[in-house]
């Protein structure tokens, strides 16, 4: 009999703030994979900013023993990252399971985001087991919630554990269940290797460390294998499991998760989602599903002070190793001088990475406003691609520009349907249609261009619903737009920092507000400063900071000088955060304020 | 020498001052035993008194204290001895101590022409009173100072103007002409009140215009004086001399060392240690273009390239950016702020250190 009858692999999908990381801390604890007093909470999310936000970036899976009705099973729980722009992470480790435990607050029933992974699941074949959590709050529904469970979802809840995670409360319910529902795997150990990576980290002293699940055959120490997407071979040094810390075994066959090293300097050639076969007896054809991490968002990063672009460099470095997707280049503006051009999944991915370069690396950086990835199609039929507006090539060899577009899908309480659909008109999306799931919520389904969403559209969504609506969306492909570029120009002098690609009809109002935050921002300086918002040549808004006329100590004697001194000083410090623009010094805010601006 | 006594409070002053005189006796002892450390009789040729306000002192102090720096400096070649004053507490008295012990120049506070002003300030006098304090003053001596103040709350158009013209009237003979700086801690800053940096601009042309008609030279960014009758003390802290300074609070410079006393005054009379810094080169340097900038002869190039470096080679960039905006210029080896650059100079000067 294959030992496989007795593994289950399983995954946890939940909203934000639905329990998910206190659960699979119970899971831990309850089946004695990890004494109580070694237990940190929320175990899986290692990163500090994962356990701040409460959400989950990288995935780590965990080998758990269990015994049911006398017979030992192994459980390995995969975590997944639970928001909309590590949809491609979730769907990898969706792949690795054949199962997953749906976990839904006792109180706020199903929310969007757990929708998609849902639908992603089920379309991956996985048993749902839903699960409902929070029941020792006052305000939980139980009964309420299986009913949206199975109106919603359509799958069966009369059967679900109800749990408190936090209390500890029905977990052994939860496990019995996994192994009771989840099938299990069902590979071929005969079978050439085929393991799928779906996630990989690196190890300073291992190299990268690829996350696999074996699909057929088996791996050891010592094989030569293939990653069948890159062609790249290597040499296995070591295989393992996570119970949770890195154990190493003597092989991982078919049905197993667990870990393969074998001296891979860059976690880029260890793609999430490529397959691992044996080089010798590879298998035929590779784990489907493989698409290669394609960056969403772009902005440029720069450190505030120029002098520390080594250590911006190494920290981009750093942080690439563990993220695949994390893309970047280096990149010069006139105004900020040396920097890197940035591809992020999304808008969470790139505040994630800034926010990480700030706080792990102690870096003060400069960020130019997000944009995406323009097709600019040039009158000789040549295609280039566009991220940085400074890039985009002369007009008269333009044919047209295509932007990439998404389909969002808003969730939302109905009172709120007006202002949603009047917030996506603003951004130029095109209605598609609208669904009741039920009394009290509606998904909305829009096509909207991704550069209105990474504008501001969160914003707007949050304040137009008080927070209450979520935005799922996907790339959904590229359409021809009219896009200009609108330029600012400080003293008359373009600052490419603060260049734009945007929509003609947004381009007045884009530009007048600019204009108009940046006179706010800029202080006034020995001569008038106009401000002014172009396409091409031809100016659409104006603002001018008065040239100063008073900066000047009115007395200076004897006791005053030491402090007087001071001032000059701490005022020649200030000046050291401007970036010099032509004749202008700008201070470094001004680059980050025009990217959120007021309707 | 600081006397830190005052009748009241001015909503302005952030000064150590105090309308407790009860300590007075004690205070003058102290500054006495602090003159008294001084040694080898250094040689001064000017002598400053100031506050607070010297006139409220009881009679008789400012001239033992007086004695006593007679007693520890060589004051045979001293050519100006300023004693301020405000115009509620000259009398005849005060006059003749301060002509006894051979004082050359009073300077007298104005402020505002304007009553609203004085009041809203809390000056404890009005314009009528400065007219009579200044004709008591001109009796004894010819040399006298007043201040005004730019940019005061209730300040209306043309009081500048009159201020100005009262000074010429009485013969004021230099003119100090500060922009009001609201400072932390302040009654004003309680308040909420805030300088408008424009109309305080405005205010400034218009008296470096009217005072140059009057024929009153700007000598310094807030000092014009007539017939030469400049601040000598005063000019001593901006040429980078060594200076002396006796009372709470004050501040010494001797030999390159800067020594603070400290600046409550019962601490003072208690017999706080003084802080002493040795000034770097980087600070003397940095000085040395913070305070001749402000002058109107400006920073002597050649002289600053023989100590430091020559600021033509050092902060090319920065000096043809300067005088392309026509704030500075440079002539006869000398760089100063023009009359556009004067009221920009702290955004000059942190351009050259």
């Amino acid at each position: 009999m294959s030992k496989q009858t007795h593994i289950r692999n399983f995954c946890i999908i939940a909203h934000i703030d639905h329990g998910k990381s206190t659960l699979a801390d119970r899971l831990i604890e309850e089946t004695g994979t990890l004494a109580k007093r070694d237990m940190e909470d929320q175990l899986l999310d290692s990163m500090d900013i994962e356990r701040e936000r409460g959400i989950t970036i990288k995935l780590t899976p965990v080998k758990m023993n269990y015994t049911y009705d006398g017979e030992e099973y192994i459980l390995n729980l995969i975590d997944t990252p639970g928001h909309v722009d590590f949809t491609n992470e979730v769907s990898r480790s969706l792949a690795a399971c054949e199962g997953a435990i749906l976990v839904v607050d006792a109180s706020q029933g199903v929310e969007a985001q757990t929708l998609a992974n849902v639908y992603l699941a089920v379309d991956n074949d996985l048993e749902i087991l839903p699960v409902i959590n929070k029941i020792d709050l006052p305000s939980a529904r139980p009964d309420e919630v299986i009913a949206e469970i199975e109106d919603v979802i359509g799958i069966d809840g009369h059967d679900a554990p109800l749990v408190s995670a936090k209390e500890g409360v029905g977990i052994d319910k939860v496990l019995e269940q996994v192994v009771a529902l989840v099938p299990p795997p069902v590979g071929d150990e005969t079978a050439p290797l085929k393991a799928l990576i779906f996630d990989s980290f690196y190890d300073n002293y291992k190299g990268a460390v690829c996350l696999v699940r074996i699909m057929d055959g088996t791996v050891k120490a010592g094989m030569r294998i293939r990653l069948m997407n890159t062609g790249k071979e290597f040499d296995t040094v070591e295989v393992g499991v996570f119970n949770p810390k890195m154990s190493a075994t003597d092989s991982l066959s078919a049905g197993e998760v667990g870990y393969i090293c074998a001296s891979i300097k860059n976690v880029a050639d260890t793609a999430p989602g490529d397959t691992i076969t044996d080089a010798s007896k590879p298998a035929k054809e590779p784990c489907p599903g493989y698409k290669p991490v394609q960056p969403v968002v772009y902005c440029g990063i720069y450190p505030v002070d120029g002098s520390k672009y080594n250590d911006l460099k190494d920290a981009l470095e750093r942080l690439k190793l563990n993220d695949a997707a994390l893309f970047y280049e280096p990149e010069v503006s006139a105004a900020l001088g040396f920097g890197f051009r940035c591809g992020f999944l999304g808008l969470l991915h790139m505040e994630i990475i800034e926010e990480r370069l700030e706080r792990e690396f102690n870096l003060d950086l400069i960020t130019t406003a997000p944009g995406v990835n323009y097709k600019v199609v040039k009158t000789n039929e040549e295609i280039v691609t566009v991220t940085n507006p400074s890039n985009l090539p002369n007009l008269s060899e333009v044919d047209h520009i295509e932007e990439p577009v998404v389909t969002a899908y808003i969730y939302t309480p109905p009172e709120y349907i007006g202002p949603i659909m009047e917030l996506c008109q603003e951004k130029r999306g095109e209605y598609l249609d609208m669904v009741y799931i039920d009394k009290t919520r509606v998904k909305i389904h829009y096509e909207i261009p991704l550069n209105e969403i990474v504008y501001d559209f969160f914003d707007g969504l949050k304040s137009r619903t008080r927070g209450y609506a979520s935005l799922d969306y996907e790339i959904k492909g590229y359409k021809p737009s009219d896009l200009v570029k609108l330029d600012i120009m400080l003293n008359n002098e373009i600052c490419d920092a603060l260049s734009i690609i945007v929509h003609r009809d947004k381009a007045y109002a884009r530009g007048r507000s600019i204009a108009e935050k940046l006179k706010e921002v800029i202080p006034r300086q020995m001569f008038e400063i106009p401000i002014q918002a172009a396409i091409g040549s031809k100016i659409i808004a104006r603002e001018t900071v008065k040239a100063l006329r008073k900066d000047v100590l009115a007395k200076c004697y004897g006791g005053d000088i030491t402090r007087k001194k001071k001032l000059l000083e701490k005022q020649k410090e200030g000046k050291k955060r401007m970036r010099q623009v032509g004749s202008v010094e700008v201070p470094s805010e001004a680059f980050m304020s025009v990217l959120k601006l007021d309707n | 020498m600081h006397f830190p006594y005052c009748r009241s409070k001015c909503a302005y002053c952030a000064f150590t001052s105090s309308p407790d005189f009860s300590t007075q006796s004690k205070y003058i002892e102290r500054l006495k035993t602090e003159i008294a450390q001084t040694s080898n009789k250094p040689k001064i040729n000017t002598i400053y008194f100031g506050g607070g306000t010297p006139s409220v002192m009881e009679r008789g102090y400012l001239a033992q204290i007086k004695q006593a720096i007679d007693r520890y400096f060589d004051t045979s070649e001293v050519v100006e001895f300023t004693v301020e004053c405000n115009p509620d507490s000259v009398d005849e008295e005060f006059l003749r101590e301060c002509k006894d012990m051979g004082v050359t120049r009073i300077s007298v506070g104005l402020q505002s022409a304007s009553d609203e002003c004085l009041k809203a300030i809390g000056r404890a006098h009005d314009v009528s009173k400065f007219i009579s304090a200044v004709k008591s003053i001109r009796k004894y001596f010819d040399n006298i100072s007043s201040d005004i103040i730019l940019g005061l709350p209730n300040e209306k158009e043309g009081d500048i103007e009159k201020a100005v013209e009262l000074f010429c009237e009485l013969g004021i003979t230099h003119i100090s002409s500060y922009a009001l700086t609201v400072e932390e801690g302040t009654p004003l800053k309680a308040s909420g009140y805030t300088v408008d940096d424009d109309a305080q601009a405005d205010a400034y042309e218009r008296v470096v215009k009217l005072l140059k008609q009057k024929g009153y030279e700007r000598y310094e960014v807030s000092n014009f004086a007539r017939d030469n009758k400049i601040s000598l003390h005063n000019y001593k802290y901006w040429t980078g001399a060594n200076y002396y300074g006796f009372g709470v609070s004050a501040h010494s410079l001797v030999d390159g060392v800067r020594y603070a006393n400290i600046d409550s005054v019962t601490g003072y009379i208690e017999g706080a240690k003084k802080t002493a810094i040795a000034l770097t080169d980087e600070d003397k340097k940095e000085e040395k273009i913070m305070l001749a900038m402000r002058t109107a002869r400006g920073l002597d190039l050649n002289d600053f390239a023989s100590s430091w470096e020559d600021l033509r080679e050092q902060k090319k960039e920065q000096l043809d950016k300067l005088c392309a905006l026509k704030v500075v210029e440079i002539k006869d080896g000398f760089l100063r702020a023009t009359d556009e650059g004067f009221y920009l100079l702290s955004a000059i000067i942190t351009e050259l250190i």
